[in-house]
């Protein structure tokens, strides 16, 4: 009964994974594509879901493996790290307070300075590579070889693959996020910091609603300017706004008693194209390595040695060690070699001299039932 | 039939019907479950000394009622199983081509039908037949044959041009496979024939031996020619301490051996050769221990290779 709702765990937990992995893409897809914010609010409603049914996974095998003492075994040799990884930071750096955000209605606001809130902003995003670590916590539940070892050392090398892509593109991203902009947002960046900075120095620049949308519309980045919450200027209609923009979306700042409201979708444009980006990379890896190193592997290192298993352990089981033509130096060839030309001619001059018995197909296990054993 | 008997039938039954003994033949099926119940007498006689089957009996009572009733199960199939191969996959006019004893190829057949009747009452000549029944019924020969004249390589040369035999290629398959029926023959007139089984097994042969071998063989098949006789009885002779032995004898050796412990249909493992491929290998590693002629294996290895057999 335990055993059984175990299982059933286990497969919800499995299910989980592959719903979390199409909502992970499904997320940056609809940003991209320029969804509507009722949309992609469902789907951050799901990140959270999801980070938190995660989170609530690695506490509980925490737990169980605490209790059985084996809480080190857990993270290192069972995994465990991948479950943490692809949850609770998620959870804490990501989702949770997107979700809050969503449920206070706040927009990234705030006194400093601007590029400083939008590296946090970035790199926060940029912590959301780590959802395709779940990629790894699917691939080891899924059995596809016959072989022991030929799971173990694939899911060992898509592990270290795959998780090295992730933590780099995550690490490295943070890194850039925090220290300087590069690239194709840096225009944008720079637009905003200038509309604040012009602002400051010439408000008479907005004065007015005419002033204000002559200056708005040379500032690609502002989407609404406010003087003392009567709108001067709006890119788009009200309406526009509910409908397409959501608290992350936007940036509000204050410049003399002007109030801005910056689009940073570019951003999040950009963020989203490199998690597809990173994701995509991430499957083809972990799909390259099945395909044709666990094949490779099992060719050249795990079927001879169950074919020298069986000879070994089974007195009637005289098949020789396949040698590839191109492998035959190998060293597992080289024994295989040995096997073929040493141990089975042996054997069988063992087996020709000795009749007692031994080379049997049927063995007692087959009788059980007659036996009644 | 007493009570006894029946029990001991359908506890024989069992095993004979068991699933991981499918595939192989009645004799092989037989000297399987003879070994079987000899390893495991200790496990078995507890629950045979039972009251559901024979509380009265001792284990060698028990013992000869199973061994009588395997023995029963294997003679059902061999009787239908001569007939089939000598009806349908062998063909004696080859005969015809052959210094003889001017008598019908129907009449050698019937002659050898009843020659292996007689070879299959002694423990170890029936044992023997094994590798021949198997190499016949299950049409290997035939598909070696047909290679092998294919080529035109060592073995064909030494068939047709050593040997000289003046006849077509389906004869010459049919005579092979008549000298490997007759070749148990050395166990059936071999001292200790009835052995039961254990002990080491009778690999090789003398000259001398093998001559009175053949006479006595000889006087049985009478229909037979006897230069066919006389190569399946050197066919236990070791190739390389009489070199002049006939190639069908040697080609005997070779079948027999092969097919002895052969499992049709075989699952071949991954990252494993094919089992004849297998078995000619290891053989031409041990082909002075089986006396058996290394360029014929060398030859047949090929064409198992060549043919994913």
């Amino acid at each position: 009964m335990k055993k059984r709702f175990i299982s059933f765990l286990e497969t919800v937990v499995t299910l989980a994974i592959v719903l979390v992995l199409l909502q992970t893409m499904a997320e940056d897809i609809l940003v991209l594509s320029g969804a509507s914010w009722t949309i992609r609010r469902v789907f951050l409603f799901t990140g959270f879901g999801f980070d938190l049914f995660f989170t609530l996974e690695f506490l509980i095998r925490s737990w169980n493996a605490l209790s059985r003492r084996s809480f080190r075994r857990y993270i290192t040799r069972e995994n465990g790290w991948v479950d943490f990884a692809a949850s609770i930071p998620l959870l804490v750096f990501t989702s949770g307070p997107a979700f809050f955000s969503i449920l206070t209605g706040a927009a990234f606001a705030g006194s400093g300075a601007l590029i400083g809130l939008l590296k946090v902003v970035k790199a926060v995003r940029m912590a959301r590579v780590l959802r395709l670590l779940r990629l790894l916590k699917i691939f080891k539940r899924i059995r596809f070889a016959d072989s022991v070892m030929v799971q173990r050392h694939t899911v060992r090398i898509v592990t270290t693959a795959a998780s090295t892509l992730i933590f780099s593109v995550t690490i490295i991203g943070t890194v850039f996020a925090l220290t300087d902009y590069t690239g194709t947002e840096n225009a944008w960046m720079m637009d905003q910091s200038a509309a604040i900075v012009s602002l400051e120095e010439r408000p008479d620049w907005a004065a007015g609603p005419d002033n204000a949308e002559v200056w708005g519309k040379s500032r690609p980045s502002v989407m609404m300017l406010k003087d003392n919450d009567w709108t001067l200027y709006a890119r788009n209609s009200d309406d526009y706004f509910a409908e397409y923009f959501g608290p992350g979306d936007y940036a509000v700042r204050q410049a003399g008693s002007y109030a801005l409201w910056f689009d940073l979708k570019p951003s999040a444009v950009s963020q989203s194209k490199l998690n597809l980006t990173v994701f995509l990379s991430t499957l083809a890896v972990v799909l390259l390595i099945m395909v044709t190193y666990s094949p490779h592997f099992a060719i050249t290192i795990s079927d001879p040695v169950n074919v020298m298993i069986r000879g070994l352990k089974e007195k009637s089981y005289n098949l020789e060690v396949s040698i590839p033509s191109e492998y035959p130096d190998d060293d597992i060839f080289r024994l295989g070699a040995a096997y073929n030309d040493e141990y089975l001619p042996l054997k069988e001059r063992n087996n020709s001299e000795d009749t007692g018995g031994g080379a049997l197909d049927i063995s007692l296990d087959d009788i059980s039932d007659l036996l009644g054993t | 039939m007493s009570v006894e008997q029946d029990k001991a039938e359908i506890f024989v039954g069992r095993l004979w019907n068991n699933p991981s003994l499918s595939g192989l033949s009645p004799l092989q099926k037989e000297e399987q479950l003879l070994q079987f119940l000899e390893i495991n007498s200790g496990t078995l006689q507890p629950t045979l000394n039972s009251p559901a089957f024979f509380p009265d009996y001792s284990w060698s009572r028990i013992l000869e009622l199973l061994k009588q009733s395997l023995s029963d199960f294997a003679n059902k199939s061999l009787s239908p199983l001569y007939e089939a191969i000598l009806e349908k996959k062998m063909d004696f006019s080859f005969t015809v081509h052959m210094a003889h004893r001017s008598s019908s190829p129907s009449a050698v057949k019937n002659q050898l039908g009843g020659f292996l009747n007689t070879l299959s009452g002694r423990m170890n000549s029936r044992k023997e037949l094994a590798g021949p029944l198997m190499g016949v019924g299950t049409g290997m020969i035939d598909r070696y044959m047909e290679r092998i004249f294919k080529r035109q390589k060592y073995i064909s040369f030494e068939l047709r041009k050593v040997q000289r035999l003046k006849m077509s290629s389906n004869e010459v398959t049919d005579l092979v496979k008549a000298t490997m029926l007759i070749r148990p023959s050395v166990q059936f007139f071999a001292p200790g024939g009835q052995n039961s089984g254990s002990g080491r097994n009778l690999l090789l042969i003398s000259p001398t031996f093998a001559g009175k071998v053949a006479s006595e063989a000889g006087k049985t098949l009478s229909f037979m020619p006897y230069a066919v006789v006389k190569a399946g009885v050197n066919s236990a002779l070791s190739f390389q301490d009489n070199p002049y032995m006939e190639s069908t004898a040697r080609l005997a050796a070779v079948f027999s051996h092969r097919c002895r412990n052969m499992k049709p249909g075989m699952k071949v493992d991954r990252g494993a050769e094919s089992s004849d491929k297998s078995w000619f290998n290891v053989a031409r590693k041990n082909y002075k221990f089986y006396g058996f002629d290394l360029d014929m294996l060398m030859e047949l290895h090929g064409i198992a290779a060549e043919n994913g057999w």
